[in-house]
């Protein structure tokens, strides 16, 4: 057996000190590749968001994380407000209720509260006179909810006509119950 | 035979239609009763027991709010003292407690008419909507009115004079009454409820006042100076009695948005 020449040698130190380093950064990548559990959509598609989002909450470890995707879907519509946005968000929180991720009321109270004019923070279950003890807290969540509706109808879906219509309906409603109130208290 | 057969069939259309009429109607939403006669009767006499008032008060108003202009461009707030300022004064008081000495003309008959109108409307308010309604129930009615959708208002800031306000509101009473636009009645008979409820506690101020400035008129003496309660007194008339407000309050109106594809959800409450 000959010896081998310096070149060879050297020539074989090479592919090997490469086959070594292109391994050690194939494992790194083939850690990389799978998404990590539960990482929110980054993409500016907001229906592309929805697939993606559908895709990790269809995984049972993610549903705790349901708020952030709601929140994340909610800032990347806010990116391109459309009308149609309404209705997708509307299906999301349908399949979302389906899927056992939120519960029928929780998706009615996340659709309400942003892309409708209706108050979920108004009491539905006593008449108007028990509730006037609560008339300031009352108003508080109404104001905060108002925000909502701001950030849902206005800034994601661009509709103005029912954002306003909620504005009215804020004003009307706290002033019936101002009035209604102090009818009650004064009985 | 075959009239016999007719005559049963009539009945049984007849017995359908009692039997099934009810029914119908209550497949309706019920309709609030606010605003009864003796309430719609109350309202148009509180309007023209208001008309009276600003009458009797609009040249009064124009004279202070020309003194009171007089008092400001001089700068005599702080420097009552100066000769000039002290007679601006002395005519600004003089203006003023004739502007009380003519309310005291005019309260019994207002205090009187708008004590009726808030009772009455006080009493439907609890009894119709306070004891009836959920809140949530009451936005609804709200949101799905009937009657005219300029009546609402951005937020409670009366414009406008008080007596046509009343005017107002006994034409939409009556119009509402034919109609049957419950959610609109609603805000009108708030808001009808909020301006006595401000009128009541402009009168009793009314009447504080006369009290004082009879204390000053039997002590012969005149306002020496523009008191915080005289201004206040004077800004309660403009605004409860002539609804003069300031403007920058409530939420802008409404832009006209595009209207497209009205989208309802199954969600929606």
């Amino acid at each position: 057996m000959k010896p081998l020449k310096p070149i060879c040698l050297y020539v074989i130190v090479v592919v090997l000190l490469s086959i070594v380093v292109t391994g050690c950064q194939h494992t790194q990548t083939t850690r990389a590749t799978p998404p990590a559990l539960c990482t929110l959509p980054t993409t500016m598609n907001f229906e592309t968001a929805i697939a993606e989002s559908k895709a990790d909450l269809e995984n049972t470890a993610c549903h705790i994380r349901f708020e952030a995707y709601f929140q994340n879907l909610l800032k990347i519509a806010k990116g391109s407000p459309e009308m149609k946005n309404r209705t997708l968000f509307s299906k999301f929180l349908i399949w979302a209720n389906e899927q056992g991720i939120i519960t029928r009321n929780q998706s009615k109270k996340y659709y309400n509260s942003y892309f409708n004019t209706t108050f979920m923070s108004l009491p539905n279950e006593y008449n108007i006179c028990s509730s006037c003890s609560k008339k300031e807290v009352l108003t508080r969540e109404m104001q905060k909810e108002l925000v909502l509706k701001e950030e849902g109808l206005l800034k994601a879906c661009g509709d103005k006509q029912t954002y306003y219509a909620a504005c009215k309906q804020f004003n009307s409603t706290l002033m019936v119950l101002d009035a209604v109130c102090d009818a009650c208290l004064n009985e | 035979m075959q009239k016999r057969t007719c005559c049963f069939s009539i009945v049984i259309l007849a017995l359908s239609l009692f039997v099934f009429q009810p029914v119908a109607a209550n497949t309706q939403s019920p309709t609030l009763r606010l605003f009864p006669t003796t309430v719609v009767e109350n309202i148009k006499q509180t309007g023209e027991a208001a008309m009276a008032m600003e009458e009797s008060l609009q040249d009064i108003m124009l004279e202070l709010s020309k003194q009171m202009e007089s008092y400001d461009a001089s700068s005599c707030d702080g420097a009552e003292a100066d000769q000039g300022c002290s007679e601006i004064v002395r005519q600004l008081s003089q203006t003023y407690i004739e502007m009380l000495t003519q309310m005291e003309g005019q309260l019994p008959k207002m205090e009187r008419s708008i004590g009726m109108t808030k009772k009455s409307l006080e009493k439907r308010l609890r009894q119709e909507i306070g004891r009836k309604m959920t809140a949530r129930d009451m936005q609804k009615s709200i949101a799905g009115k009937s009657l005219s959708t300029e009546h609402s208002s951005p937020s409670y800031t009366r414009r406008g004079r008080l007596s046509e306000k009343f005017k107002q509101y006994y034409d939409l009473v009556a119009m509402g009454s034919r109609m049957g636009g419950n959610g609109s009645l609603i805000e009108v008979a708030a808001e009808m409820y909020l301006d006595t409820r401000d009128v009541t506690n402009m009168i009793a101020m009314t009447r504080d006042e006369i009290g004082r400035a009879r204390i000053f008129a039997e002590l012969n003496q005149a306002y020496a100076m523009i008191t915080p309660e005289m201004n206040l007194m004077v800004k309660k008339v403009k605004v409860v009695i002539f609804g003069e407000v300031e403007d920058g309050d409530g939420i802008p109106d409404p832009i006209a948005g595009s209207g497209e594809g009205v989208y309802i959800s199954p969600l929606e409450e």
